[in-house]
């Protein structure tokens, strides 16, 4: 098995409404800045990966209609979705189909137009219809309910949620692509409306409409395309099972799937000390008490430590490792495209690439995804 | 390049209805068959690839319901191919190669009878300009089966000839949904669903579900003397307004083809393939998928029809199982020929068995009118 | 092929196009009869009948799940209809939250009500949570480690509902 590599990065702005787009031309955005980036046309591309969430659009096998906006005509294109780590499996999979050889380049595409349907109604729908969706609200219900386990687990306050929620923000501001771009402070975020306790308005990301692709090359390939690849180290993923109440939420103490997938992702890559090793993380982090959980998921500290990480200003920008210098999801949230953009920010990263939110130095990052009933893509990049 | 074996099948009766089954304990029906197939259990699996469709099973993330069934939990990765079960097949074949995993257990499940066809097949044409006509499968199916009669003068009689075949070979399938004895006139005469589709040229909507473990060549060997080995696999994709196609051509199934017999090193599609497992959806589009595999020139699906060659006594049967049209599960259904396919190769497939079979091909298609098609060759060796 | 005319940057076009961009707006019912297959079944038609909760005893590892399932989620055991057990109805809440924003509900189509309380509840002797609604909607008044029992609808139709919220048991504190 050869190295794969990223060659090839497009986002498209994210906003809550693009109407100036329909979804194919939202998803041809992406594409052509990343064939532009890599130098590419489409004609050099091998095959497509496709992640979007069918009923957030109500369009059934959207990788048919969104044909002309992906540039996939008579070639292979395969779509792949999981949910909210949608963006980030189709990192994977771009990784996995190089690296099976069957294809030299591909082009992996994850988009969402959300603003089409009800969100918190199209994800409510996740939940297991008979026994769950009576409950479910959207993604915020559950994650409040997380949220709740933590606090009483580890005595977290709302302030330690809203000062997570103030740096993913002011990062945003450095991040042209961004959704929301506000400046704000930990009294904004407590005063702000209060959507499901302990979750706040400005705890929980936006919905946003928005497409990222990338394409994945193997190591002649790539190293032909550009001599500045964002290298794939490793990835894991793990599920959950099928019930919410079974595992995948019902811990407040850590995200298990997350545990798990970056234990097997560091294990891959040889890494012993996390904390130490890695320059830069983007995190899917869908809210700011679900950032506490993560975090301490990551086996970058002692359980319940997240808050004081946070606190001290180890995450931030100037920190010893920076978390989202993105913004991350709080920021932004197309949630078919969301994983790979965590991918591609951390690709940015290691390639220099990021201008005002570029972290010194990257040697390697680590991207994560999130969705399903609590389960987790981890990918390492290397330079 | 390395090759990846299929080691264990497993599949349902394919049924129009299962409603002693939820999703997930259906599933497990056809999990539990491969895997005792394979001589295997959930421990001996290393990664889960599936097939299912939000749309059908009426859930967001659908592959939710399965999470335990097939092993996976919080112990393994899944994901999941929102299409049809034979590029989840590809899918995890590709996982396999990776190296990162020895062996994969593909699994696909729907139940037709759970939600509402019109609707949800609606759902596949553009929102702007063409589901307020009405299309849906069958009605768009028809606008293709006119263009292919008008272009190439296939006749409703050679139509016809498939739906008697199928259905007939279905006798010999106990999975199968809908074994009968018909004849010609039979169809010709049955209920008009949309011109030129009558009744018995299109499929039923069923309940159903189909799984296979995959294996590294060197994992193949310590599981089975018997692997089935992927020698091809090639998917493509047509442009999607039915506008922006001659209906009546299967280009990017002759790319699928094209792409799977370049990697399994197959010239002759016609002589050197023993038996063929296609998507017919409807009776003509066994015809078309006939040309787009290359066991005849374009056109001609009519006359290799005529020919017998396709008969379970020709030379190159077409569809043993009984096919699509004796038993559709959406997203399933491919992996289901995937299935039939690889017993044939091992001469396990009972009273539907084709003598002596070396190399089988399982086709899967995606959308509609044959917009995606997927193409995997299969062989007893390498 | 469209795509290679419409690649658009959104700025300019929205700038240019504003007022002349459409939203064309669909509303479409999608029906499913959804089962609850063979282990759902014995769940509802005990709810139903007999007011009873009804869970399964994996018969390798013993412990308990709700709702009843083929297989146990932990060891992968195939369980059988004869491994269901009846449960209790009263548990301990580990987690909650009052949703408190209008959001369309999936099963109905129309905005659910709020705010209302929900949380993960621990059934006494249970292994797993089951996520149901609460009764109490004010959140200074609910906590983690919060004793509930199930309160039963009169008139059971065989759906999650039968249970109507589970509600607080006063004066048993926390456990």
């Amino acid at each position: 098995m050869g190295r794969v590599g990223i060659v090839g990065i497009g986002q498209t702005q994210f906003r809550s409404k693009r109407e100036d787009v329909n979804s194919v031309e939202l998803v041809n955005e992406a594409v052509r800045a990343a064939l532009a980036d890599a130098q590419l046309t489409i004609k050099d591309i091998d095959a497509i990966i496709i992640g979007n969430m069918e009923h957030f659009e109500s369009i059934n096998y959207s990788e048919m209609w969104t044909i002309d906006g992906s540039g996939g005509y008579m070639k292979p294109v395969m779509k792949i979705t999981t949910g909210g780590t949608t963006g980030s499996t189709i990192a994977c999979a771009g990784f996995y189909q190089v690296s099976s050889g069957m294809f030299d380049r591909v082009l992996v595409i994850g988009w969402e137009h959300l603003s089409e349907s009800d969100t918190t109604g199209a994800i409510a729908s996740c939940s297991d219809p008979i026994w769950e969706r009576s409950v479910m609200a959207g993604a915020v219900g559950p994650l409040a309910i997380v949220a709740s386990e933590y606090m009483r687990i580890h005595g977290t306050t709302e302030e330690d949620a809203a000062r997570v929620a103030v740096q993913a923000h002011k990062n945003a501001l450095n991040n042209p692509y961004a959704h929301l771009h506000l400046d704000i402070t930990v009294d904004d975020v407590l005063n702000s409306a209060m959507l499901s306790y302990p979750m706040k308005l400005l705890d929980m990301c936006p919905t946003s409409d928005g497409a990222c692709a990338m394409v994945f090359a193997e190591d002649k390939s790539a190293r032909e395309i550009t001599d500045n690849v964002a290298w794939v180290k490793s990835v894991a993923t793990r599920h959950d099972t099928a019930f919410f109440g079974d595992g995948g939420l019902k811990h407040g103490d850590k995200l298990r799937s997350l545990y798990l997938a970056t234990e097997e992702a560091y294990t891959r890559a040889g890494i012993k000390n996390p904390f130490k090793e890695l320059d830069v993380i983007e995190m899917y982090e869908p809210s700011s008490w679900s950032a506490l959980t993560w975090v301490d998921s990551l086996h970058i500290c002692e359980p319940g430590e997240a808050p004081k990480l946070f606190e001290e200003g180890v995450l931030s920008m100037k920190g010893e490792l920076p978390l989202n210098p993105s913004g991350g999801v709080i920021s932004t949230n197309p949630i078919g495209a969301t994983g790979a953009v965590r991918v591609a920010e951390a690709a940015l990263q290691i390639r220099g690439m990021a201008d005002r939110r570029q972290v010194p130095d990257v040697e390697l990052a680590m991207a994560t995804g999130f969705g399903g009933s609590g389960w987790s893509d981890v990918m390492i990049l290397e330079r | 390049m390395k090759k990846v074996a299929i080691v264990g099948v497993g599949q349902t009766k394919q049924e129009a209805s299962k409603p002693h089954q939820s999703f997930a304990e259906m599933l497990y029906e056809a999990v539990k068959a491969a895997l005792n197939d394979a001589n295997m259990w959930f421990d001996d699996i290393g990664n889960v690839v599936s097939a299912s469709s939000d749309f059908w099973d009426g859930r967001t993330i659908s592959n939710m319901a399965i999470q335990d069934v097939t092993g996976t939990t919080y112990k393994k990765t899944e994901s999941k191919v929102a299409s049809d079960g034979t590029y989840a097949t590809v899918y995890g074949m590709m996982r396999t190669l990776s190296e990162y995993y020895d062996t994969t257990l593909v699994a696909a499940h729907c139940k037709g009878s759970e939600g509402n066809t019109r609707i949800i097949t609606n759902a596949i044409f553009d929102p702007l300009y063409q589901r307020a006509i009405g299309l849906d499968a069958i009605s768009g199916a028809a606008l293709q089966a006119r263009r292919y009669m008008t272009k190439y003068g296939i006749t409703e009689e050679q139509m016809a000839k498939v739906s008697v075949k199928n259905h007939g070979n279905a006798r010999n399938n106990p999975y199968a949904q809908l074994p009968m004895d018909l004849k010609i006139d039979d169809v010709l005469n049955s209920r008009m669903i949309s011109d030129p589709l009558k009744l018995y040229d299109c499929s039923p909507i069923s309940d159903g579900a189909a799984a296979v473990i995959l294996a590294s060549e060197d994992k193949a060997k310590e599981i089975t003397d018997n692997p089935v080995w992927i020698r091809g696999a090639g998917y493509s994709i047509d442009a999607f307004y039915l506008t922006d196609r001659d209906l009546a051509e299967c280009d990017s199934l002759r790319a699928a083809a094209s792409m799977a017999y370049r990697m399994a090193g197959i010239t002759d599609p016609g002589r050197q393939i023993d038996v063929a497992e296609v998507y017919d959806s409807f009776s003509y589009q066994e015809l078309m998928w006939t040309e787009g595999l290359g066991f005849c020139k374009p056109g001609e699906g009519g006359k290799l029809i005529d020919s017998g060659r396709t008969q379970m006594d020709g030379d190159l049967p077409v569809n043993p199982s009984g096919g699509v049209i004796s038993a559709h599960t959406v997203t399933t259904a491919g992996l289901v020929r995937v299935v039939e396919a690889a017993l044939q190769v091992r001469g396990e497939a009972d009273k539907r068995q084709v003598p002596d079979v070396n190399t089988a091909v399982a086709h899967g298609t995606s959308g509609y009118c044959g917009q995606g098609n997927c193409v995997i060759v299969l062989g007893r060796e390498k | 092929m469209v795509g290679a005319k419409v690649g658009v940057t959104s700025g300019r076009a929205k700038q240019e196009f504003n007022d002349e961009l459409l939203r064309i707006t669909m509303m479409v019912d999608i029906p499913y009869n959804f089962s609850a297959g063979t282990f759902g079944s014995i769940f509802f038609r005990e709810l139903k009948d007999s007011r009873r909760i009804m869970g399964i005893k994996c018969n390798k590892c013993g412990e308990i799940f709700v709702p009843p399932r083929v297989l146990c989620p932990e060891c992968l055991v195939e369980l059988s209809i004869d491994d269901c057990i009846e449960v209790s109805s009263e548990g301990t809440v580990e987690g909650f939250t009052v949703v408190n924003f209008p959001f369309i509900d999936p099963n109905t189509g129309k905005v659910r009500n709020y705010p209302y309380g929900t949380g993960n509840i621990k059934l006494d002797g249970v292994s797993n949570l089951l996520w149901h609604f609460l009764k109490e909607s004010d959140y200074s008044k609910i906590h983690n480690g919060m004793r509930v029992r199930a309160v039963f609808e009169d008139k059971r139709v065989g759906l999650p509902s039968d249970i109507r919220y589970f509600e607080t048991i006063e004066g048993e504190g926390e456990k």
